[in-house]
């Protein structure tokens, strides 16, 4: 759906589900690509640490504003759509990168948000379900009571989760 | 993870936040008023 003006974001009730992969590290869940973002129990809040240089040296690309920003890659991100699940990530959402420790899932965000063509990141997010799989163990059952999130196993049981509303 | 070049703002709330909309009251008559 559009709306009349581009510049003034448009109002939803609801937050939105996708689909995401989280990388394990000890007991918690960080982000994917090239950052060491730790998602927090329960809501995490995006932060951007984007720079840019001036004549007094580096500052914050966005001081004082919330993340996302538009043009900017800040965000919880998530895909809108799933993949199979099985077999190595699609390398045209996730690039070429080393999957170990990696669990799939799904994620609600809400807050600011900017959504493209095949996903959305957002301001607020938290983990709603991970993906157990057998190389990852009792790992992912310890993570999902931390996070207070539930495990599902099966593609099905993903989808399922992610169509219920937030 | 690439979600796409073209991206459009949203300001999503959550379903407990959402904005609490009062009914119009119907209009008093003023036999209703209270004296």
């Amino acid at each position: 759906m559009s709306h009349a003006d581009p510049a003034v974001p448009e109002l939803v009730v609801g937050a939105w589900r996708g689909y995401r992969v989280w990388r394990i590290r000890g007991d918690r869940l960080t982000g994917w690509w090239y950052t060491g973002f730790v998602w927090a129990p329960g809501v995490s809040e995006a932060s951007c640490d984007a720079r840019r240089w001036t004549l007094r040296g580096r500052r914050a690309r966005h001081a004082g504003l919330a993340a996302p920003q538009r043009d900017c890659a800040c965000g919880l991100y998530a895909l809108r759509e799933p993949w199979d699940f099985a077999g190595y990530l699609p390398s045209r959402h996730f690039g070429i990168s080393d999957e170990t420790n990696a669990v799939i899932g799904v994620v609600a965000g809400w807050g600011r948000v900017f959504r493209g063509e095949h996903g959305w990141r957002a301001q607020f997010a938290r983990p709603v379900a991970l993906y157990g799989t057998a190389d990852l163990g009792e790992r992912v059952d310890r993570i999902a009571r931390r996070y207070g999130c539930q495990v599902v196993e099966g593609r099905s049981g993903l989808l399922a989760v992610a169509k219920q509303h937030a | 993870m690439q979600i796409g070049e073209e991206q459009e703002e949203f300001e999503i709330l959550p379903e407990e936040e959402q904005p609490l909309v009062l009914p119009e009251r119907e209009p008093q008559h003023p036999e209703a008023a209270p004296a």
